[in-house]
């Protein structure tokens, strides 16, 4: 006997939730792979509902545009051809030798664009989707019910594909791994896609990965769904660069989940430029001594677009720590929320913690909502946060006019500096540089 | 060079600078000196054209043009630097990068060729010795986490990279050990040539023992109150700036005397 998937709500549904009871019953119909993560992920949607202003951390994101689009799954394959032009800026290299990668286009990897040359033996660099059937995904399944986003716990129940890495025990994998999700979305009508990255780093282990969220048809809307896991296991280290760079009519919902062992070691950049709506929620849990998570994020935006950050970094046990550097630059009518959170557990005695949110207002018409939180459970503590919210400062462009830099070239130098502060934690050249040219282009426009 | 004359100046809405007249003739080294509050840094800001500070009265003239109708940058083009007392920070900015930026934007408005990276980096080699810097210096962020002397010293880098024709220095060395204030002054030496000149604004005559100035002023109240060669300076470091302003108040009472006199 076939359940109504999602919750009828006295009023009828939004044509969103139209469409997902739609694809949800298709789906209940077909057997799937990790069937208790489908179960178990749909249970938790369905408690959890769709969100509404009522709730704290959904109150400044207005989801009428989303609730109010019948968003439709992406036809089978082959997907569209993706020009090379629109490929070739995102595709990164060290010198002539291309990084390692899996290019995904409308929510499904495209083998022919993937290339996984220079990987260490052992490490697996795969897709969720068709070719991963031995991927087991119990660990997942078994945490589902601890989900507070519902279009995280959603993905769960939809999603078709992703990235799978695994890096083995004491392996150090020297070149960044770039995982490429392009959206062209479809002329026919507003897509959908959920997709699902697994990133695992064993003991003594080191990656470093790059998200990039690339939107290439400027005029087609989409939704682009993604939760991503990160483990890592004991003295492990997970570098990873998360790019939102969709398209000016895509939506962006994401959902991070990193877990530390002792000794860990997790640096993840989180960079926003585009999109319509896009909104980001990370949360970090510290489960072992010594583990070290460093938070940084940049969004960079201008016309309507609108990014919602929402963090928690959780500090378990004793002696972790954590930093929280995240900085936006706000033009013409875009929005940009930060929401963090410190959580220093009980027991966690000798935390030391750290989270700040820096905003540079460039219009009038911008708006910035932080709110940098602390929930602190034991007092051996050391924890700082701090916000602002500002303009160029008058001092600082007066000092680089006075050394015969145009209005301009002030403006801009200074601007750039802001965010510098953030790109400039990439040492390595090439993710540098793309990152540099990314958002000077966004800056200038 | 510069003809200031009777320039009256407020910083926001206060008044500060109440008529002075300075002449700067190039190959010539000015000292302003005077108390706390006499106004001596107004004057540098003004002539740099720092936003908040405004000209109420009198003129400027910088080779014979109106200086003060010009925005900073066009000042700074032109060949006038102001060393920063305070120098800003800009963390994320490249100090090589923007020295570069202001070296080439001054070579646009000459009509020169702008430095590419390379070439500009053997300059900047140079300079940077010159002023004894470590060349870590260059790939920092712009005075970000430099200390007090080092800041100074990127000043002075500036100003030697820049090679202006009027360089206004406001109480660079105040805060500098004897080291720093003597690289500080080699770096002014250095820069110093018969087509420049040179205003250094300082509240000490210590500077003064490493740079000859040509003349002397005693800036009090917003007016220059004396004026002298660098006996003067060694004149105020040993007795301090009283006896000037009690020599000051007695020639005004007379001068006020006298038009009264007059006036009868």
């Amino acid at each position: 006997m076939m359940t109504t998937p999602v919750k009828s709500a006295p009023q009828a549904l939004s044509p969103y939730e139209q469409g997902l009871q739609d694809l949800l019953l298709a789906r209940q119909s077909a057997p799937q792979a990790w069937p208790e993560l489908r179960t178990k992920s749909l249970e938790r949607f369905q408690a959890l509902g769709i969100p509404t202003k009522r709730l704290e951390a959904w109150k400044y994101i207005d989801l009428k545009p989303v609730l109010n689009t019948d968003f439709q799954p992406y036809e089978a394959a082959p997907q569209p051809e993706v020009p090379q032009e629109a490929l070739e800026p995102h595709l990164l290299a060290e010198g002539t030798v291309a990084f390692p990668r899996l290019v995904f286009v409308n929510g499904a990897l495209v083998p022919a664009l993937c290339q996984t040359q220079g990987l260490p033996q052992g490490v697996v660099a795969q897709s969720l989707g068709t070719q991963a059937v031995d991927v087991s995904l119990d660990g997942i399944a078994s945490s589902v019910a601890q989900e507070a986003d519902a279009f995280a716990a959603l993905n769960g129940a939809l999603f078709q594909d992703g990235a799978f890495v695994s890096v083995p025990d004491g392996v150090k994998v020297a070149v960044p791994l770039q995982l490429l999700f392009l959206t062209t979305g479809s002329p026919e009508g507003p897509r959908a896609a959920y997709l699902r990255n697994v990133l695992n780093v064993g003991k003594n282990a080191a990656l470093s990965v790059v998200l990039q969220f690339v939107g290439v048809e400027s005029t087609h809307v989409y939704l682009n769904n993604v939760v991503n896991h990160l483990n890592v296991d004991v003295a492990g280290q997970l570098e990873v660069t998360l790019l939102q760079a969709e398209a000016a009519q895509g939506f962006h919902f994401a959902a991070t989940h990193a877990q530390l062992q002792a000794n860990s070691q997790v640096e993840m950049t989180c960079v926003a430029v585009g999109g319509q709506t896009s909104r980001h929620h990370s949360d970090a849990q510290l489960l072992g001594e010594g583990a070290d998570c460093r938070l940084n994020g940049l969004s960079v935006l201008a016309g309507e677009t609108r990014v919602y950050r929402h963090i928690a970094v959780e500090h378990q046990v004793p002696n972790t720590v954590s930093r929280q550097l995240f900085k936006s630059i706000v033009d013409d009518r875009t929005r940009s929320e930060f929401d963090g959170t410190i959580v220093v557990y009980p027991n966690a005695c000798g935390t030391d913690a750290e989270q700040m949110n820096k905003n540079l207002l460039l219009s009038d018409d911008a708006r910035v909502y932080t709110r940098p939180q602390l929930r602190i459970d034991n007092d051996d503590v050391k924890c700082a946060h701090g916000a602002t919210v500002g303009q160029l400062e008058d001092e600082e462009l007066f000092y680089l006019f006075s050394r015969g830099l145009s209005k301009e070239q002030a403006r801009s130098i200074l601007t750039y500096g802001f965010a510098e502060e953030i790109l400039g934690k990439h040492t390595q050249p090439a993710l540098h540089a793309y990152l540099d040219t990314l958002v000077l282009s966004h800056l200038n426009a | 060079m510069l003809d200031i004359r009777d320039l009256y100046a407020n910083i926001d809405e206060t008044p500060i600078l109440k008529g002075i007249t300075l002449e700067v003739k190039p190959g010539e080294i000015h000292a302003i000196m005077g108390p706390n509050g006499s106004g001596k840094s107004t004057l540098a800001k003004i002539l740099a054209g720092h936003p908040r500070y405004h000209a109420t009265g009198g003129k400027v003239l910088f080779e014979g043009k109106d200086l003060l109708s010009l925005e900073p940058e066009e000042r700074a083009r032109q060949g006038i630097f102001m060393s920063f007392q305070y120098p800003v920070e800009i963390p994320g900015v490249n100090n090589a990068s923007f020295l570069r930026m202001a070296y080439n934007a001054k070579q646009v408005h000459e009509g020169k060729e702008e430095l590419d990276p390379m070439d500009f980096d053997e300059l900047l080699k140079e300079k940077m010795a010159l002023v004894e810097m470590d060349p870590s210096f260059a790939e920092r962020s712009v005075n970000e986490g430099f200390s007090g002397g080092e800041k100074k010293r990127n000043e002075i880098l500036q100003m030697a990279i820049l090679d202006p024709k009027l360089s206004i220095l406001d109480e660079t060395d105040s805060g500098l050990d004897i080291d720093a204030l003597r690289t500080v002054a080699n770096g002014v030496n250095q820069v110093m040539s018969p087509e420049k000149a040179v205003i250094l604004v300082t509240h000490y005559q210590r500077l003064l023992n490493y740079i000859q100035p040509d003349y002397v002023h005693v800036l009090a109240g917003g007016r220059i109150i004396k004026s002298g060669d660098k006996s003067l300076a060694e004149a105020l470091e040993k007795n301090g700036y009283d006896w000037v302003l009690e020599e000051f108040k007695a020639q005004s009472s007379e001068e006020t005397t006298a038009l009264s006199a007059s006036g009868s």
